[in-house]
């Protein structure tokens, strides 16, 4: 179990993160929405451990984060940031290789074979990793974030990822998360940033809805499908339209002064 | 770019590619043996080797042996010693700042370093005569000061923990390198003791001094901190991503930084104290190697170990044949190959 | 793997470090010795002393006797390296004290060969001094007192002349090597020491050594007369040249047309020659 309780972070002038209390369990995925500034690249940064919390603990598998050295933290949990760039002329095998740096699989070779197997990235390998497109290289940092953990073992392991679909299509997009409802049953939680609803509704077990600091909802995704909620999270009209076909909920946004006068007229 | 597709082959591959440059070296020692102001030929070479384990040969002459096994002989050495350090540093440096147009010269270090050796050698220069055994470790270790000093000042100038920061890294060298060159020159100027040594020295480098009493602790100073580095060369790897990255994937990031710079600051300031600033190498050689076998910290950089042993020999051997007897100052003519390498690196970046 | 061969070549030099005995051969002649020597006084003694057709190569500065810079060069002061001097197959090496770098110094005398150094004398009485033990060297004692015989009847010569001429003009000395690079000598320098001989005031006062002629210090110092090396003058491109640099166009030495010219070596050299340019140094300053 990762868990955060009473983490927050405050400068000078402002309170950016709120007191917080959170659980990731091993199995489920929990996506972190909310508007631009609500918080989340903090949070995300309190629970990777980039950043020390003055208050709080974050502690992964009951183990205080202050305590673990950067090789311990390693072998619970990985991370996959935004945006990152490699300055030299690494292949894409060897970035992901990059991922073992820590670990000591029994079968090295295996793992990266596999996880580039998940990634669609098989055929890439040998290229040089600056050749590729965004979409290819954010699919190569999860490879790379993958093999961190994917060696099976018998305690829990979290995988950290902050929007980790930002570059790609519609088909990678749904690509991603399939991987990661992969990693559900290989003992990993997951949690990930995500900027559209609509995925995230798709995908995820659980949600947090972040708004200026402050939790608005902490929960299973079904609770976190509600208009008046998602409204008051992002300023903004929803609509949530059941789709028959699929039987999802549909989140729908638009212009502003559409959504009221449709509202104002069905009144 | 050879670009293995399997683990298995790639170590195979680094084990050849690490032997080839080692027999590289021993001929171009050899060959290094055999040129020079003073005529010596190979069985002279040989002959004078074997001679103080006990086998006389009769092409055994005895001012070619003094010349071989006292003057020739101990600059070969340093030579491999400091370019082989410079190379090393070089990898290392790169690899620390993320950006591939760093070197020791460039960015400071060198100069910072030859800064406070002459400052040393005005400020003690009684040491030198009294205590030769203190001089021969206090102005290395006097030396690796200033250019800590200089990589710290440059690394908190320059690098930038998120984005790349070329402009301001090189900019942040070329202050400290203009300070620096004039501080030289100001100290030069004012002292007058030769045993200073002059401002060509200083900034164009010479070898020419190298003795078996200064050996030692050259390859001592220079040799652990290189075996450092080497074992470091998994997290220059993971560095190369970042330092955040590097950290998530369980790097102690800021114990890494200071172990790198401490140990790329002690080959400089050690090199330096002894030959003065020669430029370039760390540059070229690092980037030799990457283009040719990828950017594999754990072969670049003991390749690039050998590989600037290599060039420096090569250089120096040029620099003591071409304007017999007198010599070329060896900055020169690693100048000569380096300064053209950088600009065609500059012209690549662009595209 | 490179660790191994790290630790090998760290072996590798502690073993070597042992064996750093040289051979011994037998000692030649002095007399039958190839000979380099390294500072133009100690060229000109030998050459006076008779033994100048063993000199197989000389430096830079030794210029006299003339025939001396047609021999090989070895270079020039800290220039000069020690493989360059023992490709030359020399047996005798004779340099000036720190004249050559101090690694050069060391190297040779590393080498089984005969290396002496000798201070550069800094007035007549150091001179004869040097006459002496290079004599002796030589085995040649009866030679050197006669050059010095010779360098005593000169500076009486000297002294004679200066004492029917009581007038003590004032002078400065211009060392030169090209209009950028310009210095006056002051103090505790081999100028200070023939202008005394020669009768001559320093116009120079007040700091030692050689420092850089500012425009404003000479037309200050305001010097009767310019002494410059020969080699000095046409770095800056002869008297016409010398009209372009700032500072000495202004001074009254200039203007007067008072700028003199000498040979290097035989003005600063201190050799068995320094009474005779004394004399004439004397002489030029007295001549209007």
């Amino acid at each position: 179990m990762l868990t955060a309780s009473n983490i927050q972070f405050r400068t000078r002038n402002r309170t950016i993160l709120d007191s917080t209390n959170l659980e990731v369990a091993s199995g489920q995925i929990i996506a972190i929405l909310g508007p631009n500034g609500a918080g989340k690249t903090t949070l995300f940064k309190l629970l990777s451990g980039e950043s020390a919390c003055s208050c709080g603990v974050v502690s992964y598998n009951g183990m205080n984060i202050s305590k673990l050295k950067a090789k311990e933290l390693a072998e619970v949990r990985a991370v996959m940031s935004q945006h990152s760039s490699v300055n030299f002329p690494f292949t894409v095998r060897e970035v992901v290789e990059l991922g073992l740096i820590s670990i000591q699989p029994a079968n090295s070779k295996k793992i990266i074979d596999e996880v580039m197997a998940l990634a669609q990235i098989e055929h890439l390998q040998g290229q040089e990793y600056y050749q590729l497109s965004g979409g290819e290289k954010q699919r190569v940092q999860l490879s790379r974030v993958l093999a961190q953990v994917w060696e099976r073992k018998p305690y829990s392991r979290y995988v950290l990822l902050d929007e980790p679909t930002s570059s790609l299509d519609i088909a990678q997009q749904h690509a991603v998360l399939e991987i990661l409802l992969q990693l559900k049953s290989r003992n990993i939680g997951v949690l990930v940033i995500l900027h559209d609803l609509n995925l995230a509704a798709q995908y995820a077990d659980n949600i947090l809805l972040l708004k200026s600091g402050k939790i608005c909802y902490c929960g299973p995704m079904k609770g976190g499908m509600d208009e008046c909620l998602l409204e008051t999270v992002f300023d903004h009209p929803i609509r949530l339209i059941h789709c028959a076909i699929t039987n999802q909920l549909i989140v729908h946004s638009s212009n502003k002064s559409k959504m009221y006068f449709s509202t104002r007229m069905m009144q | 770019m050879i670009a293995p597709t399997l683990t298995f082959s790639k170590q195979r591959l680094s084990q050849w590619v690490l032997v080839s440059l080692g027999a590289i070296l021993v001929g171009v020692l050899l060959l290094s043996l055999t040129k020079g102001a003073y005529p010596i030929s190979l069985s002279q070479v040989i002959a004078a080797l074997v001679e103080p384990l006990g086998y006389h040969l009769e092409a055994f002459e005895v001012m070619s042996a003094n010349v071989l096994l006292q003057i020739r002989l101990p600059r070969i050495l340093l030579a491999v010693l400091v370019g082989g350090g410079l190379g090393i540093a070089g990898a290392a440096m790169q690899g620390l700042f993320r950006n591939p147009l760093v070197e020791p010269g460039l960015i400071g270090v060198s100069s910072g370093s030859a800064l406070f050796a002459v400052v040393f050698l005005v400020v003690f220069p009684g040491i030198a005569s009294s205590f030769p055994i203190l001089e021969r470790v206090s102005l290395p270790l006097f030396s690796f000061l200033g250019g800590l000093i200089s990589v710290f000042a440059v690394y908190h100038l320059g690098a930038n923990k998120e984005s790349e920061n070329t402009a301001t890294i090189i900019l942040a060298g070329v202050a400290i390198n203009a300070l620096a060159g004039a501080l030289i020159g100001l100290t030069l100027f004012y002292a007058d003791d030769t045993a200073l040594r002059s401002f060509t020295f200083w900034s164009l480098g010479d070898l020419s001094g190298a003795s078996w009493n200064k050996l030692p602790i050259a390859a001592g100073l220079i040799c652990i901190p290189s075996i450092v580095l080497l074992r470091g060369s998994k997290n220059l790897n993971a560095l190369a991503l970042g330092e955040k990255e590097a950290f998530y994937m369980g790097v102690n990031v800021n114990r890494t930084k200071v172990i790198l710079l401490v140990s790329t600051a002690l080959i400089v300031g050690v090199a330096v104290s002894l030959t003065g600033m020669i430029g370039f190498v760390g540059l070229i050689v690092p980037h030799l190697m990457r283009i040719s076998f990828g950017a594999d910290h754990r072969l670049v950089l003991p390749g690039s170990f050998l590989l600037g042993a290599i060039l420096l020999n090569f250089s120096d051997l040029l620099a003591r044949t071409i304007a017999i007897p007198a010599e070329m100052p060896i900055g020169v003519i690693t100048s000569l190959l380096g300064a053209p390498f950088f600009m065609g690196l500059i012209y690549n970046l662009k595209k | 793997m490179i660790r191994l061969l790290l630790g090998c070549f760290l072996t590798v030099i502690t073993l070597a470090c042992s064996s750093g005995e040289k051979k011994t051969i037998d000692t030649k002649e002095v007399a039958s010795s190839n000979i380099i020597t390294a500072g133009g006084t100690i060229t000109e003694i030998v050459y006076t002393l008779g033994f100048g057709d063993r000199i197989i190569a000389t430096d830079r500065t030794s210029t006299y006797p003339v025939e001396m810079q047609s021999l090989p060069s070895v270079g020039y002061r800290n220039q000069i390296k020690a493989e360059g001097i023992l490709s030359l197959v020399p047996n005798m090496i004779l340099a000036e004290e720190d004249y050559l770098s101090e690694d050069v110094v060391n190297q040779l005398k590393l080498m089984d060969l005969e290396v002496h150094f000798f201070k550069k004398p800094e007035n007549p009485e150091e001179t004869k001094a040097l006459v002496t033990e290079l004599a002796t060297l030589f085995e040649v004692p009866e030679i050197g007192k006669e050059i010095n015989d010779g360098i005593a009847n000169d500076l009486k010569v000297l002294d004679d002349y200066l004492s029917q001429h009581a007038k003590r003009p004032s002078a400065a000395f211009v060392m030169a090597r090209g209009p950028e690079t310009l210095f006056v000598a002051g103090e505790k320098t081999f100028a200070e020491t023939i202008f005394n001989l020669a009768g001559i005031s320093m116009a120079a006062q007040g700091f030692k050594d050689f420092v850089p002629l500012t425009p404003e210090s000479l037309v200050t110092m305001s010097p009767e007369y310019l002494v410059l090396f020969d080699s000095g003058l046409e770095s800056l491109g002869g008297l016409v040249g010398l009209a372009n640099i700032q500072g000495i166009k202004e001074s009254k030495a200039f203007q007067e047309d008072q700028v003199l010219g000498f040979d290097g070596h035989y003005l600063s050299g201190m050799g068995p020659r320094v009474g005779q340019v004394a004399l004439e140094l004397a002489k030029a300053v007295r001549n209007k």
